[in-house]
Parts: C-alpha cells; structure tokens; sequence
C-alpha cells in the first residue's frame, strides 16, 4: 500500500510543479511550446506517466 | 475491493494520463492535459457527493465494498444510474465527457508522432475498462433484492443538481 500511495502523490507533485512553471509563463505562452525535445524531464514524466498507468491499470484488475 | 483502494487506483492511472499529455510537449497536449484534469475534478466530484448522500441518509451506516454498490440501486435507482454514468465517463465510453479527454491526450500523442505512448494509452485503457465495468455490474445488473436498502430515508431530489453536469 506504501507504493500505492507513493504513486498517487508523486503524479500529482510533478503536475503542480509543472503547473506552477507553465502559468508562470502565461504571459508567453509560446514559450509552453518550447518544452526541450530531448530533455531528460520530458523522460522523467514519460517514465512516471507509464508506470502510473500501469499500476493503477493492472493494480484494480489483480487484486 | 474497497472503495478507498479503488478511487485510489483510479487516481493513479488518470494521472498517468496527465502526464501523457503534459509529456507530449505540443500547446494541444497540455490543453488537452488541463482539459483532462479539468474533467477529472468533476468526475471526482460527482463521485464524492453521492457517497457523502448515501453516507448522510444512510444514518452514517459503514459503506466500504464494491459489493455494497448493489443495495444502492434497490434503494434508489436515480442515484445508481448518476454513479454508473460517471464510472463509465471514467472508462471513457464514448458519448459521455471523460471520452472527449482521452481521446484529446491520445490525438496529441499521435500528432507528436508518439506513437508508442499512444498505443500504451489505448491498451491500458481497455485494461481500466475491465474494472469500471465490473462496478457498473456490482451497480446495476445484480439481483439487488438479495440485499438490505441502504437508506433510511428517502433522497430529496433538491439534492440532484449536483450531478448534472
């Protein structure tokens, strides 16, 4: 259950954070389309992003 | 399953599909994304009220299992219908609203030529699809008889307008 809980929290972290940046940003928001292609924060969320799906996917049906 | 782990679950992978779509990194994939969290919150709010209704007008009796959902549609067929229509918007069934955000992370995805990740999405959907549906059985389709009424007291119908959206 710990698990479970570390990855309800953590998405929701890496959301507001990245809220946080983009609305900072407002006033440009072209600069919203100017997210590095390669960066390795686009590979942090791709790997958050699948893993929580996998596990709130698979997590309901297993158990 | 209790109620707790499945709203938690179902949190986890929605947010998966946030990320989807923050990660595509096009301007549509992060309003599809805040499009998306947007419908989320209504869902979540849908969901909450009706239990905080079954809570208050069941004096308070504990509700904490899946199979609990049945005794609902003996006691008000109205309220089971409003849960089943937003577990099946969180499915993503199509002409209900949380099918326009999946379908809007998976349209950016596959614009940004990420194809892979869109496939991931599609798969895994169907995959939460199994569980939704299976509360939407528990909900509608068993032999609510077998149960106790929930409810002590009638539901005023003031109280619907919450889930009109």
């Amino acid at each position: 259950m710990i698990i479970v809980y570390i990855f309800t929290i953590l998405p929701k972290i890496s959301i507001l954070i990245f809220c946080l940046k983009f609305f900072s940003f407002l006033f440009y928001p072209i600069l919203a389309l100017h997210f590095p292609l390669f960066s390795p924060l686009r590979y942090i969320f791709i790997g958050c992003s699948l893993i929580s799906i996998f596990i709130g996917s698979l997590g309901a049906v297993i158990k | 399953m209790t109620f707790k782990r499945f709203l938690a679950y179902s949190s986890i992978a929605n947010m998966g599909y946030v990320l989807l779509g923050l990660c595509s990194g096009s301007f549509f994939g992060v309003v599809a994304a805040i499009y998306y969290f947007m419908i989320y919150i209504m869902i979540s709010i849908n969901f909450f009220s009706i239990f905080f209704i079954i809570r208050r007008y069941s004096n308070f009796r504990k509700f904490r299992n899946l199979v609990d959902l049945a005794s609902i549609s003996h006691s008000n067929y109205l309220l089971s219908l409003y849960l089943a229509l937003c577990i099946l918007s969180l499915a993503g069934i199509p002409p209900l609203i949380g099918f326009f955000g999946k379908f809007m992370i998976i349209f950016s995805l596959i614009h940004q030529e990420y194809y892979f990740l869109a496939l991931f999405a599609v798969i895994f959907s169907v995959f939460t699809c199994v569980y939704y549906i299976r509360l939407v059985r528990f909900l509608l389709f068993t032999d609510a008889h077998k149960f106790p009424k929930t409810f002590l007291a009638p539901i005023p119908y003031r109280h619907l307008f919450l889930f009109l959206f």
